[in-house]
């Protein structure tokens, strides 16, 4: 197999093919004077003459079809570069996949992928297509067994994956070749699903530039220096994406967006998101807390309030089975509620990740809603639809506040417990009702309960196996934030008091860059809400109570605190830390500002943007001039910057007028008419002392003009260099010697 | 003379065809219109999934298929090109045209092939619809020359033209095809095979007799003149006496070998085409031997004077004999087609028979 490699056309290679098309040209047909075969001159040693099966024609499904190969491309040959710059694209396209795919397919792939490399290092022909058709229906059946399913998102990106690496084993033409690199384009986009973060973006971009780069060493002969033609392909697959970017801007802020989505979506199209969810046990946020996924940002219009004021409110839970909290269903009728903000109201706007989940999280308790949502019964904010992308939303809120509820609607559902749960708390209950004048009265003993009763607030409590009421207030007495919530809320509704949980999020990071609030998985938290006659519904928080650090620093510190390796690194404020932190601080403000313009694009904000230029979003006409007018002026700028006149003189000729000057420092002059020969023996005659630097030049000048031209670039750059280098051995100014 | 003189010397004074934007025509290749169809779908991906930069790369990607067109054009833009001179071959051999393309810019070309076209824009039908083509790659870097050579096996003797030649270029990444015609025309003498077993005629000095001495003892054809009394008939031109008030007769000039005269006329064959590769063979096999020779054709006489190039004068002779209406017709045909900014290349071999033939 030929490497692909050309070399100028002479006719002594010739022979053998003009001997070829001589013979075929007997047996055709007759053509009039003028007319006649023709004869190749073919010029390497992979240009076989076509001979009807094999390099001109390719045979197909056990050779039922033959097709002819386009003669442009019938020099075309899988050289073991080509194969090693497609192995590489479907390597860096699919690792990313890793973590999704069952763990043989990525494995499969690998293997695949070499077999091919072998069998193009060895150059043994393509493997039957028989093989490759039973390997393909193995890999369905595998995908089929291991999966489940054959259809689906997952599945279908495991079989994609296959299918990639099963089209490069059976690539014996071009076309096969860009098929494979057109698969690993659509593989690209498969990732997307997965994430959209600013990493997998730039990952991506490095991908599709290889990509690129690959379809241009499949169409391009290969050359003597893999290292220059890799360099060349990167190199123009990097000139078309730079002019394609502003192309591609252009139609990503101008190409119509959709609402919703074109048909129906895969069950498990949103597989593998992290957040809060509609129900509680011990030890779900506990577990949410280790996640640095980030859950929201906030961007405060207003100033921020101090991050104990920052309850974030999310799902509320009001029904317990004992040990799990459920939401309420939404009663019949709505209770009349109204919010009285107490102080000034705190404005600003939230991006949310999407969770797939219908809630929306605001500041407690939110005033303004945004469009589109609403406020239960419960106080929760909801919104129409689910978040299946960034979705950003503006709110008004009050952090200091009276809520009026209609006390009718609130009692029963807030004062439910299970039959026989929890003995002692209700007897503890019973006793404080005994003890307390008034429900404030009542409410301060447990705070004070918690305060002093020697709990300790930890990530990892022990298992409550029994009742895990009981258990935690009267046994361990160690837990995390959904412990205390709900074991409060137990007291509370046992000493009859009206109770509710209420899950979310407390504090959060504000980033000192942007000035950008980002609330993370781990600031999941959980509290209480009891309702007081006189003051409607009052937020609680025992686990403040335990440990106040808590809502001021955040739960990761305060653990870290608890441990004397975290409090060193806290005491240790400075060096590397902060370093870390500023960077991270950086890298979440360049996430922010990329979940913003970019994720965050959707059918609002291009109305808004797109409104703000003064153009109609809805108006699909207006949207086409708009992409066809900056489509045409970039390609017209490119056209006019990348077929501008290449330059006109060559690099010789300012070699050469370089050498002039340099002559003429020292007073030698020479005319159009003068040779370079008879220059140089003048100047031997009359400068001798500059006879050998300048001879030198003069002779790589008349080599370089005249002789052999050369192969290819590198060459030429190199006797470029050769010649600079010594012209510059001819001194600039003509020294002692006169 | 300088390295640089202001005004670069053409490539041996052959037209050049500049290779200018309006005659690159450019067309998406079978692996663009799957790359397309791929980018519809990861289009219609991204809607469903309102995936933004799925969004993003799908409209990159459009866009660099969009520039690809760009970058196709850019690799034939302002390349010259040249058809040199082919030399004469004879029927059934292949005639080689060189085809020389020059890249003066700064940047090297990547992707040109050179081929025949295979419609050429002005033959239809004198060529088969799709030979199989011919297809050389000419690596051209910045400021270097290519020269490719683009073989037609002739058929016939007469004047072989090569009137369709293109270069096209897939750069970089084969989703878009440029190529532009070059309207530039070459031809090449065809002479006829050399077949035929009728061994040489012997030579005519033997058969000098007395009055052939009287007009000189010279040996060497050296024309025509008016008859005379007791000149030989066999000296009688009668071909040519037709078209004389009289009788010509052949006159001869020094030598000391014998003339050997080949005569169309002493083939023994009935086909016009196998007395002409007779002729041929027997031309070549006098040359051969180092013979002096003269040719003889029914409408002409091809002499020695110029043994130069008196081979090639023969045989361009007789790959010309009884074509001259149909070269004149052609050559009309084909100047009447030349547009402007198109040219006629100069015929092979200026000295051959072309002249003669004429």
């Amino acid at each position: 197999m030929g490497t692909g490699r050309t070399v100028p056309v002479s006719r002594a290679g010739n022979v053998e093919s003009i001997r070829d098309h001589l013979e075929r040209a007997t047996g055709t047909g007759r053509h009039g004077i003028g007319g006649g075969h023709a004869a190749t001159a073919g010029d390497t040693p992979s240009r076989q003459v076509p001979n009807g099966t094999t390099s001109g024609r390719r045979r197909r499904w056990f050779g039922r079809r033959r097709e002819r190969l386009d003669p442009e491309l019938a020099d075309w040959t899988l050289s073991r570069a080509r194969t090693l710059w497609m192995c590489v694209a479907l390597l860096l396209v699919s690792l990313p996949h890793a973590t999704h795919l069952p763990a043989w397919v990525l494995p499969l792939f690998a293997l695949i992928v070499l077999y091919k490399c072998w069998l193009v290092w060895q150059q043994r022909p393509t493997p039957p297509r028989i093989l490759t058709l039973l390997l393909g229906l193995c890999c369905i059946v595998g995908v089929g067994l291991s999966m489940g399913t054959v259809l689906g998102r997952e599945a279908g990106i495991a079989l994609l994956t296959l299918l990639a690496a099963l089209k490069l084993l059976e690539t014996s033409a071009a076309r096969d070749a860009y098929v494979v690199i057109f698969l690993g384009f659509f593989l690209v986009l498969t990732n997307f699903l997965y994430s959209q973060s600013l990493t997998t973006g730039g990952y991506m971009l490095l991908v599709v530039l290889q990509l690129t780069a690959c379809m241009w060493v499949l169409g391009t002969p290969s050359r003597r220096s893999q290292a220059a033609q890799a360099r060349a392909a990167l190199r123009q697959a990097a000139t078309a994406l730079f002019w394609s970017a502003p192309i591609a801007l252009a139609l990503f802020f101008l190409f119509p967006r959709l609402p919703g989505p074109l048909w129906k979506l895969p069950r498990d199209a949103h597989a593998g998101v992290s957040g809060l969810s509609e129900q509680m046990s011990p030890g779900d946020l506990s577990e949410l807390s280790q996640s640095d996924a980030l859950a929201f940002r906030v961007y405060f219009d207003s100033p921020p309030p101090p991050s104990s004021n920052r309850y974030w409110r999310g799902p509320v839970l009001t029904r317990t089975d004992g040990r799990t909290w459920h939401r309420a269903p939404a009663p019949h009728r709505r209770p009349r509620q109204g919010v009285q903000p107490l102080g000034a109201l705190t404005r600003y706007s939230v991006e949310l990740e999407p969770h797939q989940q219908r809630w929306l999280f605001a500041l407690d308790v939110p005033v303004e809603l945004p469009p589109g949502a609403m406020l239960n019964h419960d106080l929760e904010l909801r919104s129409g639809r689910s978040i299946r992308r960034d979705y950003r939303y503006e709110m008004v809120s009050a952090t200091s506040y009276r809520l009026d509820v209609d006390p009718r609607s609130v009692m029963r559902i807030n004062l439910q417990l299970p039959l026989d749960a929890h003995p002692m708390a209700r007897q503890l209950a019973a006793r404080w009702k005994r003890l307390a004048t008034s429900d404030g009265a009542l409410l301060e003993l447990a705070l004070g309960f918690f305060r002093d009763g020697g709990f300790s607030y930890t990530l990892s409590p022990p298992l409550l196996p029994g009742d895990p009421v009981d258990q935690f207030l009267f046994q361990t007495r160690a837990g995390f934030c959904e412990h205390y919530a709900s074991a409060f809320t137990v007291l509370m509704r046992a000493a009859g008091i009206p109770a509710r949980v209420v899950t979310g999020y407390q504090g959060g990071e504000i980033n000192p860059i942007s000035g950008h609030l980002s609330v993370r998985q781990r600031d999941a938290h959980a509290w209480s809400e009891v309702w007081l006659v006189e003051r409607g519904w009052v937020r609680v928080d025992p686990t403040a109570a335990v440990a106040p650090e808590r809502v001021q620093i955040g739960a990761r510190a305060t653990l870290l605190a608890g441990d004397q390796l975290g409090a060193d690194r806290l005491a240790n404020d400075g060096g590397i830390d902060r370093l870390w932190k500023n960077l991270e601080h950086t890298l979440d403000y360049l996430d922010s500002t990329w979940n913003r313009w970019v994720l965050g694009y959707g059918n609002r904000q291009q109305e808004q943007l797109l409104g703000r230029l003064g153009i109609d979003a809805s108006s699909l006409t207006q949207l086409a001039l708009w992409i066809l007018g900056v489509t045409v002026t970039v390609m017209v700028l490119a056209s006019l910057w990348l077929v501008r006149q290449p330059p006109s003189r060559d690099p010789l000729q300012r070699a050469w007028h370089r050498l002039r000057r340099r002559l003429g420092a020292h007073g030698i002059h020479s005319d159009t008419s003068e040779g370079l020969e008879h220059l140089s023996a003048r100047i031997a005659a009359s400068h001798p002392h500059l006879a050998e630097t300048a001879g030198e030049a003069l002779r790589r000048l008349a080599r370089a003009r005249y002789g052999r031209p050369p192969a290819d670039d590198i060459d030429r750059a190199q006797a470029l260099r050769e010649l600079d280098a010594a012209i510059q051995a001819v001194p600039r100014r003509p020294t002692g010697h006169g | 003379m300088s390295p640089f003189p202001d005004r670069d010397p053409q490539s041996g004074g052959e037209p050049v065809f500049v290779i200018d934007r309006r005659r690159i025509y450019i067309l998406p290749t079978r692996q663009g219109l799957v790359f397309a169809f791929v980018l519809l779908l990861m289009l219609a991906g991204s809607m469903n999934y309102e995936n933004n930069l799925g969004y993003f790369m799908t409209f990159q990607l459009g866009a660099v298929g969009l520039l690809s067109m760009l970058f196709a054009f850019r690799d034939l833009h302002g390349l010259r090109v040249s058809l040199l001179p082919a030399t004469p071959v004879f029927a059934g051999e292949t005639a080689w045209f060189t085809v020389q393309v020059d890249n003066r810019g700064g940047r090297q070309r990547h992707g040109v092939l050179i081929r025949l076209d295979p419609r050429p824009a002005g033959a239809p039908g004198l060529r088969s619809p799709s030979p199989d083509p011919v297809v050389v790659r000419a690596p051209l870097a910045a400021g270097g020359e290519h020269r490719a050579q683009l073989g037609l096996i002739t058929q016939r003797r007469g004047w072989q033209t090569l009137d369709g030649v293109l270069l096209a270029s897939r750069h970089p990444f084969g989703l878009f095809r440029a190529w532009a015609p070059i309207r530039l025309r070459a031809r090449s003498l065809v002479y006829p095979a050399a077949r035929g077993e009728q061994p040489l005629p012997a030579p005519y000095a033997e058969e000098r007799t007395g009055p052939r001495a009287r007009s000189g003892s010279e040996e060497d054809f050296a024309g025509l003149r008016a008859f005379q009394r007791g000149d030989t008939p066999k000296h009688v031109h009668w071909k040519a006496a037709a078209r004389h008030e009289s009788l010509p007769v052949k006159v001869f000039s020094g030598g000391q070998g014998g003339l050997l005269w080949l005569r169309y006329d002493e083939v023994i064959a009935d086909e016009p085409e196998t007395r002409l590769s007779q002729l041929c063979r027997w031309v070549l096999e006098a040359e051969r031997s180092g013979l002096r020779y003269a040719l003889e054709l029914p409408d002409r006489v091809v002499g020695d004077q110029h043994t130069a190039n008196l081979r090639s004068r023969c045989l361009a002779a007789l790959a010309l004999h009884g074509l001259n209406a149909a070269v004149a017709t052609s050559s009309t045909k084909s100047r009447s087609r030349a547009e402007p900014g198109t040219a006629r290349a100069p015929t092979t071999d200026g000295t051959d028979g072309a002249a003669e033939a004429s």
